[in-house]
């Protein structure tokens, strides 16, 4: 309305305004007196009568100010302003406040949003609370993939509670295009119904249709929206123009949304058949994921119990691969998402809490300490008539700019954290929608850091507008904040340390446990070596001696490869994890009766040790006669020798293992090596490992090693065409370098160490700033005191010493209050993965830290005290 | 003669009085409250402190519109006029006072 338009202009010119209005009162006033001397009034006569009459004219000014701008809204503004004022002269700590709210709500949202990418947010795919994961389970609860021949049947059944069913798998591989080279990419090979079933239409382009994904199609591939930026420079001319995956050309047919990279982190798609030989693939190789959307008006346990139907009658019709085979159903999020009740986020999401604890604590400190040195401020404004409510208004104005300040700095500081994580973070271990701040937890903390100073300031503004004027007028507004106040900064500033010491010891355990796993896993060199999983299917390769055959004819063909210097196959990947059994150990008499010893167990091909690049500490590798008839040998680690044969030559010894109680034993094996302790599984146990020649069983699922003289990833094609030569139908899964498998296991720990280091950084950070401001502002307070001690006679290093003495005694404080906590801590996380060590050099290195820390924050008050000249100080009243 | 603060009248007449004295043509603020006075029988008299904001009132929803010029005694003032939109609010403000007018004549009048 025009009425606004008019007021804005009233605002810009608000003091040229004023001044029309006072000139006009101004001209009235004399226009009035000169009417009393035309009536015969003599000249001041006249003057006097017409200033009583109109009197001031401060009144009608700010009347007339008030028609354009609202009374209460002018004060507002007043507020602000004056609010603005204040903390300009008191900028240190403003600031000081300003950045720890920043800081500690910034750091607080990034994690939120780490969590949430992690845990909460799931599928970035339309209602995924209606998609389902489908897998299989066997009876020992095992979990497995769906193999293409059941999902065939499931499709011909007809469920009625799905919709649809999509079916995937996904690898390294390479694309390459005219004009650049190659890049290394993650291929998902996902059925032509996928995107329809995730309910995602491509940006550019068209979906797949089920004539693509026939036998003998033409291939065709679906480009990430990443690799169309990077690659080919966003042009949509890339639909219909030619690329090869994997060394074979396919047209480009589409682009997705940004951010989509559903199911497996995927850069770019093609169909399910561009894996060759996965439809004829046996029932009983269980390698594809599955995923499906259930019907508008059926439930998960709806879904579930048609897959329980459907399980029995493939059971019945199929005995030998699908008995006590049990496909499931369940809601996708619970696939993707972390598990939120596993204690490490239990931990993560606590300390997040500390931190902002840690935070808030310094800015109730300020606060505080603020509101101490304006008591007399606030005494002589009460004088002047302002009421009580007016002045806590105005200090609830200016903790409330602090708080404003400090959330806009927070988005900055999250913006920063989360795009600085992103960078750090290696690509596959980047959740399905990135990392992105939530909106909603964007307001959620920027309401809580206003709340925040507006509550923490709520005390100090209601203490200090309390006061007697009188009492406050008379003492120089010293005596005002007795023993309470110092008893809440006191408290603060404990928590504030305890918490940062509780953070800096879980640092340092966990600094410690990295550096020995960093020796340990150094033992291995995974750079020059390639890997590849493959299974055989159980219809064409019945017997072990099948398989072997498949092996002997493996091991030839690699060998015929230029850069492979050794090549051999195992179970388990290092680190990646290895099946748990029971072993006996021969001559210990613990077999009839009571728990066997756990071990862990990888079956290896010969020359393993050697290819992989495990030195031998005594005894020798395994060569190719182990595990035929008669040489049953078997190589352990050191940890194994640790635990049994602490005092004597395990070489020579013999051991059996078992599955568990109720399976039976292998045969008896003899140790014929001993190799270092290297971590089987990705935490930070090392477990005692058996190493078992891997021609005893041959078992059909194990993955290939090779060792290549130059770039491993080089190798890939070869490898590949290699097992084609032998079964063309036969495809090689999870191609990835050693280097990139480990890296993969092992990232949760690596990803919880790197934000701990962080976060504790922080916590310190804000914790001896926030000891140093109170200790400056302390000081500052103490001033006239200290003058007087001067004159007493006092030396100045003695106040020095006064000085320095509260800080040690606060750090102390805080020290052992986070002693406490930290054995409280222990015990509530103890039995998970965030256990802390309390030893010895632990805690001294802390308490240094600790110490020298107090320190750095005493010297400047310490010199603020020496310098303190009795003269100032005391004329200061 | 008591005088007659402007606070006592019906919210809003100081304004519809304001607008009448317009009518004749330019007129600083002590002229339009000499006019009041004078054609009132000296029974209107406008203080300061209520002529100014009202005059404010009126240059804010734009019915009035002020220009400086010279004044008599050759200071400047700010010599008010009626805008097209103040003349039609000056016709709604009379017909709206006098039916006021006519309901407090009718409620005193009747027994």
């Amino acid at each position: 309305m025009r009425e606004l338009l008019r007021r804005t202009w009233y605002l810009l010119r608000r003091r040229d305004h004023d001044e029309e209005v006072a000139e006009e009162l101004e001209l009235h006033r004399a226009l009035t007196q000169q009417a009393l001397e035309a009536d015969g009034l003599a000249a001041n006569a006249a003057a006097l009568a017409t200033r009583r009459a109109m009197g001031n004219d401060v009144s009608a000014r700010q009347r007339a100010r008030d028609v354009w701008v609202a009374p209460w809204l002018q004060d507002i503004g007043s507020d602000i302003k004056f609010a603005v004022r204040m903390l300009m002269r008191d900028r240190w700590l403003a600031f000081t406040a300003i950045l720890a709210l920043a800081v500690g709500s910034g750091v607080n949202t990034a994690m939120f949003a780490i969590f949430n990418a992690y845990c909460l947010a799931g599928v970035p795919i339309a209602h995924a609370g209606r998609v389902i994961h489908v897998a299989t389970r066997d009876l020992r609860q095992q979990e497995r993939g769906m193999s293409f021949a059941d999902i065939e049947d499931l499709r011909t059944i007809g469920l009625t509670s799905v919709t649809g069913l999509a079916s995937f798998s996904g690898e390294s591989a390479s694309l390459g295009s005219e004009g650049r080279a190659p890049d290394r990419v993650f291929r998902s090979a996902i059925s032509a119904n996928g995107f329809a079933v995730a309910g995602v239409t491509p940006l550019l382009g068209r979906d797949f249709r089920a004539d693509d994904d026939r036998p003998g199609a033409p291939p065709t591939v679906i480009l990430g929206e990443q690799i169309w930026r990077t690659r080919f420079d966003a042009q949509p001319s890339v639909i219909g123009s030619a690329v090869t995956v994997n060394g074979v050309a396919a047209t480009v047919i589409g682009v997705m949304p940004a951010g989509f990279r559903f199911p497996n982190r995927a850069d770019l798609w093609q169909p399910l058949r561009v894996m060759t030989g996965i439809d004829v693939q046996a029932r009983d190789v269980r390698v594809l994921g599955a995923f499906g959307r259930l019907n508008d008006d059926a439930s998960v346990a709806r879904a579930q119990v048609e897959f329980e139907t459907v399980s029995r009658r493939l059971a019945v019709a199929y005995p030998a691969t699908n008995t006590d085979i049990q496909i499931f159903a369940e809601p996708i999020n619970r696939q993707y998402n972390a598990d939120i009740t596993q204690p490490a986020w239990a931990a993560f999401v606590t300390i997040g809490v500390l931190v902002l604890l840690i935070a808030w604590a310094n800015v109730a400190n300020l606060l505080l300490s603020r509101s101490m040195s304006r008591s007399r401020e606030m005494a002589v404004r009460a004088s002047l008539g302002a009421t009580r409510r007016r002045v806590v208004r105005q200090l609830l104005v200016e903790s409330g700019l602090i708080g404003l300040l400090g959330a806009l700095a927070g988005l900055g500081v999250a913006r920063i954290g989360l795009l600085l994580w992103t960078r750090a973070t290696p690509d596959f271990a980047i959740p399905n929608s990135g990392f992105t701040l939530d909106p909603v937890v964007l307001a959620v903390f920027a309401v809580m850091s206003c709340t925040t100073a507006f509550v923490f300031g709520l005390a100090p503004a209601l203490t200090i507008s309390k006061t007697d004027v009188n009492r406050t007028l008379k003492d120089g507004g010293r005596g005002v904040h007795g023993p309470a106040s110092r008893k809440w900064t006191i408290a603060f500033l404990t928590i504030q340390l305890a918490v940062t010491v509780l953070l800096l010891i879980n640092v340092s355990t966990a600094l410690r446990r990295a550096n020995d796993l960093e020796r340990i896993d150094r033992i291995i060199d995974p750079t020059p070596l390639m890997t590849a999983s493959l299974a055989l299917p159980a219809e064409r390769y019945q017997t072990a001696a099948a398989r072997l055959v498949f092996h002997d004819r493996l091991t030839r063909a690699i060998a015929g490869i230029g850069e492979v210097t050794s090549f051999t196959v195992a179970t388990s990947l290092p680190v990646s994890g290895a099946p748990q059994q029971e072993v006996e150990i021969d001559g210990s008499g613990s077999g009839a009766a009571g728990q066997l010893p756990a071990v862990r167990t990888v079956a290896v091909g010969p020359h393993y040790l050697a290819t992989v690049g495990q030195p031998l500490l005594r005894g020798r590798d395994f060569d190719d006669r182990d595990g035929t008839a008669g040489q049953d040998s078997v190589v352990v680690n050191q940890r194994f020798v640790e635990l049994h044969y602490p005092a004597s030559d395990p070489l020579g010894q013999r051991v059996r293992v078992r599955r568990d109680r109720s399976a039976p034993f292998s045969a008896w094996m003899t140790i014929v090596g001993v190799t270092p302790t290297v971590r089987q599984r990705p935490v930070p146990d090392l477990d005692p490992v058996l190493y078992l020649p891997f021609r005893a069983q041959v078992p059909a699922t194990a993955a290939v090693i090779a060792r290549s003289t130059g770039n491993p990833g080089a190798l890939s094609a070869q490898l590949r065409a290699a097992v084609q030569t032998i079964d063309p139908d036969l495809p090689l899964y999870q191609m990835a370098t050693l280097e990139q498998a480990i890296a993969e296991a092992s990232f949760s720990g690596r990803l919880g160490f790197r934000l701990l280091l962080v976060i504790a950084g922080v916590a310190a950070g804000l914790s001896f700033i926030g000891l140093y401001a109170v200790m400056t502002h302390a000081v500052m307070q103490r001033t006239a005191e200290f003058g007087v001690r001067l004159a007493f006679g006092a030396r100045p290093w003695q106040l020095g010493g006064m000085v320095a003495w509260r800080v040690a005694a606060q750090a102390g404080a805080g020290l052992i209050a986070g002693l406490l906590l930290s054995t409280a801590w222990s015990r509530l996380f103890g039995e998970t993965g965030t256990v802390i060590r309390l030893d010895v050099s632990t805690v001294a290195s802390v308490t240094l830290l600790i110490a020298i820390a107090a320190s750095l924050a005493s010297l400047i008050p310490v010199r603020r005290a020496v310098r303190v000249d009795p003269m100032t100080s005391l004329r200061q009243d | 003669m008591g005088k007659s603060d402007a606070s006592e009248l019906l919210p809003g007449t100081l304004e519809l009085l304001i607008l009448k004295a317009l009518v004749a043509g330019p007129i600083h603020g002590y002229g339009i409250a000499q006019h009041l006075k004078a054609v009132s029988d000296d029974v209107l008299q406008v203080g300061e402190s209520s002529l100014y904001p009202a005059l404010q009132r009126l240059l804010l929803k734009g019915w009035v519109k002020g220009e400086w010029g010279a004044s008599e005694n050759n200071r400047r003032a700010r010599f008010y006029t009626l805008t097209a939109a103040g003349k039609k609010q000056l016709t709604v403000e009379r017909r709206e006072f006098d039916r006021l007018m006519l309901a407090i004549h009718k409620v005193l009048n009747t027994a």
